[in-house]
C-alpha cells in the first residue's frame, strides 16, 4: 500500500486499486465485468452530479469523475425505459467516466449489458446511497488528499493530538517515552505524515512498515512501544491540534520571548493555523509534566477557560468597580 | 542547498546496518540532510525514519543538504550510496 502514502496523488487510481482497497468496508461487485477496464484510472475525490447529465449539461463534468446512480422505485434512473437509457448512455459516450456504482436494486441484466455495450464499468453496491456515498468520498478524499511528511513525534495527551518537532538530539524520543510512562498514547515517531481533512489536520506513520510504533532513544536503540507497553499505548492517526517546538534553551531570546503567551502562536500547517508552543529545553525540566499541561491549557481554552482570557476579565471587572474585594476584609482575619 | 537524485546500489538496500553507518556518516554534518523517496521526506540524521522507508536495492533517493562543507559531504554520500556490498 506504498501509494497510499505518495505525497500528491495528481495521477489518481486504478478501478482494481480502489475495489480492492475498499474490500470490507464497502463491498463492490463487479456487474459488467469487461476485461482491460481495471487500468482506468479516479482522477476527481467527489462524484459528479449525475442530474446534470441527464440534463445534458457537460461543462460540470470533471475527466476521470465517478458517478452514483440509485435504483430504487422513486429514483429517476429507475423510471427511465430500456430506450431512453440507451439514449442516455448515447450522450454521454465521449465523457471519460471511469465507473458507475449504483445502488438500490440489482439492475436488470439487459441494463448492465447496455453498460457493458458502451464501455462504461458498472459496480453494485448494497449499501443505501448515503452510506456509498459517505464510505466511497472518504476514501478518495483520503487518496487525493495534500500531504506532507514532518520530522517530530505525534503524540496522544488526554486526547489531544500533539505534534513535538524539535532538532535531532534535543529529546523529542525521551520525551515520547515520558508521556508513555503517564500513559498516553503515541502515534508515530520520527516519521510523521500529515494531511488535511476538511478543518482537521490528521497524522499518522507509516504503519505497514515493521518500524511502525518504535521510537529510537540514544543509547538504548529501538523499542517497540506495541510489545513494551501494550496496544493502549499507541493509536493509528490521530488530529493534529497543537505544535510543539522544543528549542535549546541557551539560544531562546529573553526579552522578545512572550511569557504569558498574550498572543498565541500559530502556525501554517496545508492551510490551517494550528496553535503553537515553544519551549526551551533546560536541564531539570520536567518536559513531559509540562506538555501534560499544555494539553489541559488547550482544553481549558477550548472550553472559554483560558487563564490570559479569565485574568484580562478580572482585571477589566475590578478596574470598572474600583473597589477593594470585600472578603479581604472578612475572611480568615488571625 | 545541494539537490541530489542517488539510486542505492547496496545489495539489500538500507537495513539496519547500513542504515546505522549512514546516520553516523550523516551525524557529522552540522546542517540539514533530508532523504526523500517517492515525495515522503524524511531526517538524514534520524534512524527510524529512514528504516520506515524501506529503501531497497536500486531505488531512486533525493538527498537535500544544506549547510557548511555541503559539497565534501554529499560527496561522501555519493560513495555510500554508490557501494555494491
Amino acid at each position: 500500500m506504498d501509494y497510499l502514502y505518495k505525497i500528491n496523488n495528481n495521477n489518481g487510481i486504478t478501478i482494481k486499486q480502489f475495489v480492492s482497497d475498499l474490500e470490507g468496508y464497502e463491498t463492490l461487485e463487479d456487474l459488467t465485468k469487461t476485461s482491460g477496464t481495471g487500468k482506468r484510472r479516479i482522477r476527481y475525490p467527489e462524484f459528479g452530479s449525475l442530474g446534470l447529465l441527464f440534463l445534458k449539461f457537460f461543462k460540470n463534468h470533471v475527466s476521470g469523475q465517478i458517478y452514483l446512480l440509485e435504483n430504487r422505485k422513486n429514483s429517476y434512473f429507475y423510471s427511465l425505459s430500456f430506450e431512453e437509457k440507451k439514449r442516455f448512455l448515447e450522450s454521454i459516450k465521449h465523457l471519460n467516466v471511469p465507473l458507475f456504482v449504483i445502488c438500490g436494486h440489482k439492475p436488470l441484466k439487459r441494463d448492465v449489458s447496455l453498460f457493458r455495450e458502451y464501455n462504461f464499468p458498472l459496480y453494485y453496491t448494497r449499501d443505501k446511497r448515503k452510506d456509498a456515498r459517505d464510505k466511497i468520498e472518504r476514501y478518495l478524499n483520503f487518496i487525493f488528499a495534500k500531504k506532507i511528511s514532518i520530522h517530530g513525534v505525534l503524540m496522544d495527551v488526554f486526547g489531544i493530538g500533539i505534534l513535538i518537532r524539535g532538532k535531532s538530539g534535543i529529546g523529542k524520543s525521551e520525551l515520547a517515552i515520558d508521556l508513555l510512562e503517564k500513559r498516553h498514547r503515541l502515534v508515530a515517531d520520527d516519521l510523521v505524515i500529515v494531511h488535511r481533512n476538511g478543518e482537521f489536520i490528521t497524522g499518522y506513520g507509516l504503519n505497514n512498515s515493521p518500524f511502525a510504533f518504535h521510537i529510537e532513544a540514544r543509547g538504548v536503540g529501538l523499542i517497540n512501544i506495541k510489545n513494551l507497553f501494550g496496544v493502549e499505548a499507541i493509536r493509528v492517526k490521530k488530529r493534529v491540534e497543537i505544535i510543539i517546538d522544543l528549542v535549546s534553551g541557551d539560544k531562546i531570546d529573553n526579552a522578545n520571548f512572550d511569557r504569558i503567551r498574550v498572543k498565541p502562536q500559530f502556525e501554517n500547517l496545508l492551510d490551517l493555523e494550528i496553535p503553537k508552543y515553544t519551549i526551551p529545553v533546560t536541564y531539570s525540566k520536567n518536559l513531559a509534566n509540562l506538555i501534560e499541561v499544555v494539553a489541559l491549557t488547550h482544553i481549558a481554552t477550548i472550553m472559554g477557560q483560558g487563564a490570559v482570557d479569565a485574568i484580562n476579565e478580572n482585571i477589566n471587572k475590578s478596574q470598572k468597580k474600583q473597589v477593594i474585594d470585600k472578603y479581604f476584609f472578612i475572611a480568615d482575619d488571625e | 542547498m545541494i539537490n541530489k537524485k542517488f539510486q542505492v546500489k547496496s545489495k539489500h538496500g538500507l537495513h539496519l546496518r547500513p542504515a546505522t553507518e549512514l546516520i553516523k556518516i550523516t551525524s557529522q554534518f552540522d546542517g540539514e540532510i533530508t532523504i526523500n523517496k517517492n515525495g515522503i521526506e524524511v531526517n538524514g540524521k534520524s534512524i527510524l525514519g529512514i528504516l520506515s522507508l524501506g529503501i531497497e536495492k536500486n531505488n531512486w533517493i533525493i538527498i537535500k543538504i544544506e549547510g557548511e562543507e555541503e559539497e565534501s559531504f554529499i560527496k561522501i554520500l555519493g560513495d555510500f550510496f554508490g557501494r555494491e556490498e
